[in-house]
């Protein structure tokens, strides 16, 4: 029975890493220069990039709230917090700059924001979670 | 291994599937979102509809999981 259960939980695993593979295949996160400008596409695709890690982190969320999760799921969650946390204001000021076609703090900030979700990958990595990767 | 403990174990993997294959399905939807995204780019056809709802997706998302977990009860 026990096999089962883990063979379960490796399937679905592997299909979520696929899942977060492809998504690293086909999307390319340049980093952004004066020469390489943060178009409104580029925007675009970091905030759905950001969005498809999100939908692991809002999974377990739902399962810790819902008394399903492992024990240590409020503590790891704690834990992430604080980067997406500081996502939102830049993923704002950068909508902001592109918006205004401010070209010196958009790349600041897409280039902060890229940062930001490497180290949101690392703390969840650390909790055990793969979010994927930005290329 | 007691019967009693192999139900809880099974409970509880039934209990967490409808999340592990929402999440699943969630992710594979930015993905086609950002294949057409990526293809409209190329065609020069992305709209500011199209922008605006991937801006309102990451907020209600990141809106969800930044808020303070309830109390355990």
């Amino acid at each position: 029975m026990r096999r089962i259960l883990a063979s379960m939980a490796v399937v679905l695993a592997l299909s979520g890493c696929a899942q977060l593979q492809t998504l690293q295949n086909i999307a390319k996160f340049a980093t952004a220069t004066i020469t390489n400008p943060v178009t409104k596409e580029m925007e675009a695709q970091i905030e759905l990039g950001f969005d498809a890690a999100l939908q692991i982190l809002l999974s377990y969320r739902r399962a810790c709230i819902a008394g399903t999760a492992d024990v240590n799921c409020r503590r790891n969650i704690e834990i992430i917090q604080p980067y997406t946390r500081q996502a939102k204001p830049l993923i704002a000021q950068l909508r902001n700059f592109v918006d205004n076609n401010d070209q010196v703090n958009a790349v600041v900030a897409y280039n902060q924001l890229v940062a930001l979700y490497g180290n949101l990958k690392t703390s969840a990595a650390a909790v055990g979670m793969n979010i994927g990767s930005l290329p | 291994m007691s019967t009693e403990l192999i139900l809880k174990l099974i409970a509880a993997a039934v209990a967490a599937l409808p999340s592990l294959i929402e999440a699943g399905v969630n992710v594979y939807d930015r993905i086609q979102k950002i294949q057409k995204l990526a293809a409209d780019s190329a065609a020069g056809t992305v709209t500011q509809d199209q922008i605006d709802e991937v801006r309102a997706q990451l907020d209600r998302d990141l809106d969800e999981f930044n808020a303070p977990l309830p109390p355990i009860g």
